[in-house]
């Protein structure tokens, strides 16, 4: 449900009049009906508000989700402006888009401090990665539905943005350039996952303003970077035997074979079974030296050889640092006194 | 590109502790007779429960001519109803601790997955390559 996006943009200018703006609203209509059970009773809620003449009234359920959440705001409005998404206009608070500019901001700089400290030799590529990840649409969407923020929050499936009177008439330019979209009414879906994603960000924002960074900081470790997410996953080389290569070179952990000749890594068959079947299977071990670097496994020697060289870079460049003091921690003078930095990390080797 | 997006897997407990239970609705008839005891426990023990649990959400409606219900919705959007009929205040006290406590899990994917885990395990898959050499 969230590639919707992504599968509207491969959609050229041309082929864009075709489709009818109808259809899009439909599909995303029914793409949101997660939670259409209770869209209809907050819809009741807020007939009933609107006839007692009182706007912003904080629901039970948000009262619930506070305490859920452990969020204690010094005005209980705070948290009601962090659950009002822009789209909902029947509200004499602001939208929550600013918390949401600042929580973004944030949990950017909490998530990548906290990785880069733990991992320093990653490359800055799967850094940001990991922190798209764990920051990410899809991530804050499904953390916002497990802990019930879609029942809680704000907001209208679609909004007008401009209506201006169609062209019907008009002929059809070969020039994309010149776009005949801008020019007709436009309406501007928003799905629940979009919404609740940033309703987090905006909960976070809004601690960080309210309580503090420290505050702000705890929600994120609690929440955000408790989940769990394999890391290695994102790692893809083409060529893992020329990267290890040009790791050796570096590391400068070249053997000497004979009085000119410098290899960076040797590799050793270590078990094999099954050769000139049909399922053969070769495990290979990288070594520098007498030191193995890593092990891998295939169905051919090639593919062994692979594996194995790009285990030995997952096992350098992934490698964990267990302790660490975060900087944005220290607010104390005893523990700037007290604080002992992690050894900044080498820079990964290039081919 | 059009593949999946990544995302992290919850684990509730590790960091903060979510709580399951996100609304009890006690359902009651004003004028049956199984409904007595439902009655006198919403007039009595009720609002120091909701109280004492903040993250609730308690709501009473009445359902005339049918038998006091108790049903709790869980944060994975299962709900579980106890059926209340003709019973006293202390053992509605008890059933609604239940409920409170409860996942919304299904009781057969409790026993038919009793463990819920991201590692397939703790000492490793066994490898035919990777044992001690046999030696007589």
């Amino acid at each position: 449900m969230f590639s919707m996006v992504k599968r509207f943009s491969i959609f050229n200018r041309n082929t864009l009049s075709l489709f009818s703006q109808r259809i899009y609203f439909d599909r995303t209509r029914s793409l949101s009906d997660v939670s259409t059970i209770y869209n209809e009773e907050l819809e009741q809620k807020e007939e009933i508000t609107q006839n007692d003449n009182q706007k912003d009234v904080i629901t039970p359920a948000l009262y619930a989700f506070a305490a859920r959440m452990h969020l204690d705001f010094s005005d209980p409005k705070i948290l009601l402006q962090a659950v009002t998404h822009k789209s909902f206009t029947d509200t004499n608070l602001p939208s929550n888009k600013s918390f949401k500019e600042l929580g973004n901001c944030a949990i950017q700089l909490f998530l990548t401090e906290y990785f880069h400290i733990k991992y320093p030799l990653l490359h800055t590529n799967y850094l940001k990665d990991v922190v798209e990840v764990y920051n990410g649409r899809s991530t804050l969407a499904t953390l916002g539905h497990e802990i019930g923020l879609n029942y809680v929050v704000r907001w209208n499936k679609s909004t007008d943005v401009f209506s201006t009177p169609e062209n019907d008439g008009q002929s059809e330019s070969t020039d994309t350039n010149e776009s005949q979209v801008a020019y007709k009414s436009r309406k501007v879906t928003y799905t629940i996952g979009r919404v609740v994603a940033q309703a987090v960000q905006a909960i976070v924002g809004a601690l960080y303003l309210d309580k503090g960074p420290n505050s702000a900081q705890t929600f994120v470790h609690d929440h955000l970077l408790s989940r769990e997410f394999a890391i290695q996953k994102l790692y893809d080389v083409k060529e893992p035997k020329r990267h290890l290569s040009a790791l050796m070179k570096r590391l400068e952990r070249e053997q000497p074979i004979s009085r000119h000749l410098y290899i960076p890594y040797i590799v050793r068959l270590l078990h094999e079974a099954g050769r000139k079947t049909k399922e053969p299977i070769f495990v290979i071990g990288t070594y520098s030296g007498t030191e193995k670097l890593a092990e891998g496994f295939g169905s051919s020697i090639k593919m062994a050889e692979h594996r194995a060289a790009k285990n030995a870079l997952l096992n350098h460049y992934f490698k964990e640092i267990k302790d660490f003091t975060l900087p944005s921690t220290i607010d104390t003078y005893q523990k700037q006194m007290s604080y002992i930095p992690t050894k900044v990390g080498d820079t990964p080797a290039k081919i | 590109m059009l593949t999946k997006p990544l995302i992290t897997i919850a684990k509730n407990g590790v960091g903060a502790f979510v709580f399951s239970c996100r609304k009890i609705e006690f359902n009651y008839c004003e004028r049956s007779g199984s409904s007595r005891g439902m009655i006198e426990y919403l007039q009595n023990h009720l609002i120091p429960f909701a109280k004492e649990n903040p993250q609730l959400e308690v709501v009473v409606t009445p359902r005339p001519s049918k038998h006091p219900l108790i049903t709790g919705t869980y944060l994975n959007r299962k709900q579980k109803q106890v059926c209340v009929r003709n019973k006293k205040p202390d053992a509605i006290a008890e059933i609604v601790k239940l409920i409170r406590d409860n996942t919304g899990v299904t009781a057969k994917k409790r026993f038919k997955k009793p463990v819920i885990s991201t590692t397939e395990s703790i000492r490793g898959i066994w490898s035919p390559f990777h044992t001690r050499p046999h030696s007589i």
